[in-house]
């Protein structure tokens, strides 16, 4: 019952999506076999610029931050870039509040990047771990997986607390 | 150097290094894909039971069941292999491989017989040993009996009036 009831959500989400883009996308797939998710991981992902949100995989307190200046690279920042970030949703009690600005790391991008022995790796979000000034994590704990261009990063500390290195 | 050779989660192919996309799930589950047409029918969530050019299927339908038949026989016939063995030499291998099996199991049999009147032999020896030795105490044992049990009386009781 309530898989049915999802499956339709979703259905009716993209065909949303599908009327918005104004393209043939979403209504002419067979439309049981994909899912919104699906939808959202087949198209194009680009670099991580100004105005895109973020999730916050650590206990500093902020859930939801939107990167408002990208560090390094001309076209944005990319998997273990250096982005500055406003938080957008937090936790009441936590250690950064709504409106604060903070550095982040990212540690999750859904845009692949290349390894150095020329394979790619991509994840199914955008994730960011905050740090202070200094590049020391703010939170003391990371959650999820978190990948090892991070060492090359100098970003010691959140490759140690990470649960997974992939 | 021995490459370290990786398998396509999705068709079951080979991935060699600098080959491949690795699709790391939120829940940090690792799939690793040999192009980027495994990886999108991986996404569009094509199941790859049901595509004939994969591995899956391959195995599933057993299609490659007769080519591993044919080598597995060949394995088998290969076995008998001629060669000396720690210490029995090629020649003596070989000669008792061109023995005619009655003689090999005459052959056997005799040495069993040989062995087991070997065990009788010394079995009786120990037995015929036991004998005497068992003749040899009792003599001696009438008189160990009631030495034995006369000290050990007082003691038990001993013990507990102490208490």
């Amino acid at each position: 019952m309530a898989a049915s009831n999802s499956s339709k959500l979703f259905r009716v989400g993209r065909s949303i999506l599908g009327g918005l883009s104004n393209n043939a996308f979403g209504a002419s797939r067979t439309a049981s076999e994909l899912t919104h998710m699906d939808f959202l991981s087949q198209q194009q992902r680009t670099f991580i610029q100004m105005r895109t949100n973020l999730k916050v995989v650590d206990n500093s307190g902020a859930k939801r931050v939107m990167c408002i200046q990208a560090l390094k690279g001309r076209k944005g920042a990319r998997l273990g870039d250096v982005i500055v970030a406003s938080v957008k949703e937090a936790h009441v009690g936590g250690k950064v509040k709504k409106g604060d600005v903070h550095y982040a790391v990212v540690v999750r991008a859904a845009m692949q990047r290349g390894r150095c022995d020329g394979s790619e790796v991509k994840f199914d979000d955008n994730a960011v771990v905050l740090i202070n000034k200094q590049g020391e994590p703010i939170g003391t704990r990371v959650f999820g997986p978190v990948p090892h261009e991070l060492r090359k990063k100098k970003h010691l500390k959140i490759l140690s607390l990470a649960e997974h290195i992939a | 150097m021995v490459l370290k050779t990786e398998l396509c989660r999705f068709s079951g192919a080979k991935i060699y290094p600098g080959k491949g996309i690795r699709f790391i799930r939120s829940d940090s589950q690792v799939f690793l894909f040999a192009n980027s047409k495994c990886k999108r029918y991986f996404h569009n969530r094509l199941r790859p039971a049901k595509l004939t050019w994969t591995a899956m299927y391959r195995k599933q339908h057993k299609k490659d069941i007769a080519a591993e038949a044919v080598k597995k026989r060949r394995r088998t016939t290969k076995k008998p292999y001629s060669r000396s063995i720690v210490g029995a030499t090629l020649e003596v291998i070989q000669k008792r491989r061109a023995e005619k099996p009655e003689v090999r199991d005459a052959a056997r049999e005799a040495a069993l017989r040989e062995i087991k009147e070997r065990i009788k032999k010394t079995k009786d020896e120990k037995k015929a040993k036991k004998a005497e030795v068992m003749s040899k105490q009792k003599g001696s044992a009438k008189s160990n009996v009631p030495k034995g049990a006369a000290p050990k009386g007082p003691k038990i009781g001993g013990g507990g009036g102490k208490r």
